[in-house]
């Protein structure tokens, strides 16, 4: 990692932890918080793909692959944007969704570097931890105030997981 | 030792043309893509948006009247389940057309079609025409901007903006793989 993506995890970690804290305390009243920043997210993206096509992806080859990303990116953006009135209880399902996701791929990395002979133990710790929290989420699916709960609590960890790893030093690998 | 080096043909007319070949397999990829996202817009629209599925069969139930009261019962979910049917079968329809022009634009990019397919392009012509007499209103309806133009609508122009200069750009590069291709024989 660079220095760059070091700050960059860093940031999203603590917005995470704030966001996780949030959740914690207030419960359903921080879904707009989350949806307005997923989207800002989301459209930022967008348009610096868009931007990044027309100075200078233009005269790559393959490089209108970009300009098509970032329409997409936008318009999910925004579409996200315009989703606030959505039943709370969807976008429960949906973060959870993505908590599940990124499980699924730590588990992954983690079996991949494992391959390798890199570390591989704290990634399975994190990636198991977050899978854990969403059977949890599943199993008490029935009752909201509790589902909210446990989900905040998968969010702080995976707030922290990213913190620890931005600030964990890495083996630089040169290839000769 | 000598090992086998690729030596790349880097003539002028090669290097076009592998240029306008990725760029038809992008565009041929690019066509799926937005097709597999508009089939998912417009299913959380009608689960979730506004004008939600559940009001569209409202309508639709209120507009058929039964005498019997020992019919009514079963008239929602006939309704029901006629609507769902005709959406999805509507939705599969569309990705399809798409489909096939993806792939086939996409497999003459990375020349890997068994033989040669033009179907594709007289499709994207199609496509392209019904793309420009659906969309030119809503362009022509959004650019002297009043209030009510909001970040949705511009989202969505956008996304048919990019979609309909994808046609044009897939046909562009066919058009131009055909000359390059005929002059390389001839």
């Amino acid at each position: 990692m660079t220095i760059w993506q070091r700050i960059n995890q860093l940031a999203i970690g603590i917005v995470m932890l704030l966001l996780g804290v949030l959740l914690f305390l207030y419960d359903a009243d921080t879904y707009p918080v989350i949806i307005v920043l997923y989207s800002l997210a989301l459209q930022l993206t967008g348009y610096r793909l868009l931007w990044y096509y027309f100075t200078m992806a233009r005269h790559m080859v393959g490089g209108r692959s970009i300009l098509f990303r970032g329409a997409l990116f936008l318009d999910f953006g925004l579409f996200t944007g315009s989703l606030l009135t959505v039943p709370q209880f969807y976008v429960l399902i949906y973060l959870t969704g993505t908590l599940a996701f990124s499980a699924i791929v730590d588990l992954l990395r983690a079996r991949e570097a494992r391959g390798i002979q890199a570390s591989w133990k704290l990634k399975t710790f994190q990636g198991a931890v977050k899978l854990l929290t969403v059977l949890i989420c599943l199993i008490y699916l029935h009752s909201e105030a509790l589902v909210v709960d446990i989900f905040s609590v998968g969010f702080v960890f995976s707030a922290l997981m990213r913190i620890v790893n931005a600030c964990r030093r890495t083996r630089v690998i040169t290839i000769s | 030792m000598d090992f086998p080096v690729y030596q790349p043909d880097n003539s002028e007319r090669a290097i076009s043309l592998r240029r306008h070949r990725d760029a038809l397999a992008i565009s041929g990829a690019a066509v799926i893509a937005f097709s597999i996202w508009d089939m998912i817009k417009v299913f959380i629209e009608l689960f979730l948006g506004e004008e939600t599925l559940s009001s569209m069969v409202a309508t639709v139930i209120e507009a058929i009247d039964v005498t019997d009261p020992e019919d009514m019962k079963y008239v929602p979910l006939i309704a029901w389940v006629t609507t769902v049917t005709i959406l999805l079968l509507a939705c599969a329809a569309i990705f399809f057309y798409h489909f096939i022009i993806g792939i086939s634009a996409y497999r003459a990019g990375r020349q890997t079609a068994g033989k040669k397919n033009r179907l594709y392009l007289v499709l994207t012509v199609l496509i392209l025409a019904v793309s420009l007499f659906f969309y030119t209103p809503n362009i022509l309806h959004f650019f002297p901007r009043d209030e009510e133009t909001d970040q949705i609508g511009l989202a969505t122009l956008l996304v048919e903006l990019t979609s309909i200069a994808n046609y044009l750009f897939l046909l562009y590069s066919a058009y131009r793989i055909h000359q390059l291709e005929r002059e390389a024989l001839s």
